[in-house]
């Protein structure tokens, strides 16, 4: 088998043993939900997802049509259901990988409402074209609770950092679960041939903490005393400098400003 | 088997004569079994059995003895087993004489009493898991014998759904008997019409029962032989009397497969009253009337439960081997003639719930939510809560 392809399963059943199913989610707004539209119908019992993922003696594999792999509900702020359906053909040199991505959610006056998406790998160019979607995105789709007849469906087609059907995936789980979700990934699904290989060459990954950079200023015109890199939390700062120098000036600059002033001006905070 | 007959098997006589009292009461056991029997000469029975074992396994006998003291368990259409059996000077338990009956005599249906906790008294088991590790047909408290509902329609009060009618399961018993004559090569999932998608919906734990290794390939005769699966014929070589015992056990083994096992989960068969729970259409008119949807909680022909035929061809055709008329649910969930599926976000809910204590559907708000012990998406279920009866085990209870 592939490693994608080993990989990209293996997550999916690891997926599938550690996420809440419908039936027995325990945020009451996502029972409602479930409970609602009788959604937990449509779910796939284990031996389906085996069965229908994408493996070494069939690697072309799709769910059925009313067929669906419900995620644990996302609670941050408001609370949504998630379910996905896969679309895969890892006998490709880019796996075509096709993950409807469809949310319930209740709106404002505790009706259901619904969104889907469409995490797609690169779509193929010919030699006339480039291929406008040769690239891992993300689209609108249909919203599966009603239709909206405007709803753009082709552009925009939004970029995904994934240049594997993983990183697609993780990037799906990303998108609902925040990047710690990342963290969890890699100290429970430990045992995933490679997953550490993928999830490194993620670049979400590699964005460095937040710091800013500030100069303080004092009188008319301003004379520069101290030049600030200021590292956690940016309010406590600006109180300890106005009590420090009161009437002062506190103004932001460039990275390149910072690092070019003198060796004694440049602070650190805190 | 000539004549349909009740044999209640205690240690002591006096217990034994309080259950026969108990169903006696119910005139239509009466009018069916004639007099229940009690087994008098219970340790001479037993060793009859135990012979019968070591002589079967010995391939010393080739059909069911007809001058032993086991032949009154042959005789019986229903056997009724109490578990505790201190009072015999032989170690053993109701369970053993189940095994026994079944593997070793052309009894029918079996009746074990009070063999899982707490015991005697009345009791809903909220885990709606059945007993299939049991070789008895039902496991029961001995209070519940004289519960009408229990043997016939109609039900009132408390009833668990999930017990079987005790006069109707006696006739399916040995129809399924007959219907596996000349099939025990058969595969069994093949033989229920678990073929293709629908075989992947059955858990791994359900297929396990089957066989360890390769569910898909094993045979009803393979099944039975102690080398097998290991539900069937038990210990290192054991040996059927015959191609007729051969039957009789898989007969009732996969027939408790079906009921204590397939069917409570209700996402791989449906039954009625779960059926119209979630597709409320299938009852026909607008508003939803009381009384049909009760009558759906019957172990009647599903002409007379009230339902759409459209759902006929989806019917479990092998209908003896359960309790009550069910249908594939893989099949129908995705069926779009029926209005729940084609519109599924346009589909109105019932206000009703089914509680599994009562077999009658109440108003949600005055029912008391459980989370039963079975692999499905279906185990969100609901009760009565009937007063003076023992719920257990409690911690299934919604909080």
């Amino acid at each position: 088998m592939s490693n994608d392809l080993s990989t990209f399963r293996e997550l999916v059943l690891w997926l599938w043993q550690t996420h809440e199913k419908p039936w027995d989610y325990r945020n009451e707004h996502a029972k409602f939900i479930v409970d609602s539209y009788n959604l937990a119908a449509s779910s796939l019992f284990d031996r389906e997802l085996e069965a229908y993922l994408p493996s070494e003696s069939n690697v072309s594999n799709c769910f059925p049509n009313n067929r669906y792999f419900y995620l644990t509900p996302v609670t941050d702020n408001r609370i949504m259901v998630p379910r996905i359906q896969l679309k895969c053909d890892f006998g490709r040199n880019i796996p075509e990988i096709r993950c409807r991505l469809e949310l319930f959610l209740l709106d404002n006056n505790a009706e259901v409402q619904s969104l889907g998406f469409r995490f797609e790998s690169p779509e193929g160019k010919s030699a006339q074209t480039v291929g406008v979607h040769h690239y891992y995105h993300i689209q609108l789709i249909q919203p599966p609770t009603t239709r909206i007849d405007w709803l753009p469906e082709t552009q925009p087609a939004f970029p995904i950092d994934a240049d594997d059907p993983v990183k697609l995936l993780l990037g799906l789980l990303i998108s609902l679960y925040g990047l710690n979700y990342i963290d969890t990934i890699l100290r429970e699904a430990y045992h995933i041939r490679n997953l550490g290989k993928y999830i490194s060459g993620i670049r979400y990954k590699n964005f460095d903490v937040f710091e800013w950079y500030r100069i303080i200023e004092i009188g008319n015109p301003p004379r520069h005393v101290e030049g600030y890199k200021v590292i956690s939390n940016l309010n406590e700062f600006e109180i300890f400098i106005r009590g420090k120098y009161q009437g002062c000036n506190i103004r932001s600059i460039t990275r390149s400003e910072y690092d070019a002033l003198d060796r004694a001006m440049r602070k650190i905070y805190p | 088997m000539t004549k349909k007959r009740i044999l209640i098997c205690d240690d002591s006589l006096d217990i034994g004569g309080s259950f026969k009292n108990k169903i006696e009461q119910i005139n239509a056991i009466k009018r069916t079994f004639g007099e229940p029997i009690l087994a008098e000469e219970l340790e001479n029975t037993i060793g009859a059995l135990e012979l019968r074992r070591q002589r079967a396994n010995d391939n010393d006998i080739r059909d069911y003895p007809e001058d032993d003291a086991a032949q009154v368990i042959d005789n019986a259409t229903i056997l009724i087993i109490d578990y505790a059996l201190y009072d015999l000077e032989a170690p053993v338990t109701g369970e053993r004489i189940a095994y026994l009956a079944r593997c070793y005599s052309r009894c029918g249906f079996i009746v074990a009493l009070n063999q899982y906790p707490p015991y005697v008294e009345e009791f809903f088991d909220l885990t709606l898991r059945g007993h299939l590790e049991s070789y008895a047909n039902l496991n029961i408290p001995s209070e519940s014998l004289a519960n009408p509902g229990l043997w016939l329609e109609p039900f009132s009060g408390f009833r668990p759904w999930n017990w079987p009618s005790l006069i109707n399961s006696t006739d399916k018993l040995e129809r399924c008997v007959a219907e596996l004559k000349g099939h025990l090569d058969d595969t069994i999932l093949q033989f229920f019409g678990f073929e293709g998608t629908r075989s992947l919906t059955l858990p791994r734990s359900s297929l396990e029962f089957l066989s360890r290794e390769k569910p898909e390939e094993m045979t009803f005769r393979k099944f039975v032989d102690s080398a097998g699966s290991g539900n069937g014929l038990r210990g290192r070589n054991e040996n059927s009397i015959c191609e007729e015992a051969v039957i009789r056990i898989a007969a009732a083994r996969i027939g408790s497969w079906l009921e204590h096992d397939i069917l409570p989960s209700q996402n791989i068969l449906v039954d009625a009253p779960h059926l119209v729970s979630r597709f409320p259409s299938l009852l026909g008119s607008k508003t939803i009337n009381i009384k049909k949807l009760n009558a759906t909680a019957s172990f009647s022909e599903p002409s007379k439960l009230g339902l759409n035929p459209i759902i006929e061809p989806f019917r479990f055709l092998r209908k003896d081997w359960l309790s009550r008329p069910a249908w594939f649910w893989n099949e129908l969930r995705d069926n779009e003639n029926i209005d729940e599926v084609k519109n599924p976000w346009e589909t109105r809910r019932l206000e009703r719930v089914f509680c599994e204590d009562i077999c009658k559907f109440e108003p949600k708000d005055q029912t008391r939510e459980f989370i039963a012990d079975l692999n499905s998406p279906y185990s969100q279920r609901y009760v009565k809560q009937i007063q003076g009866t023992n719920y257990t085990p409690m911690v299934r209870f919604s909080l």
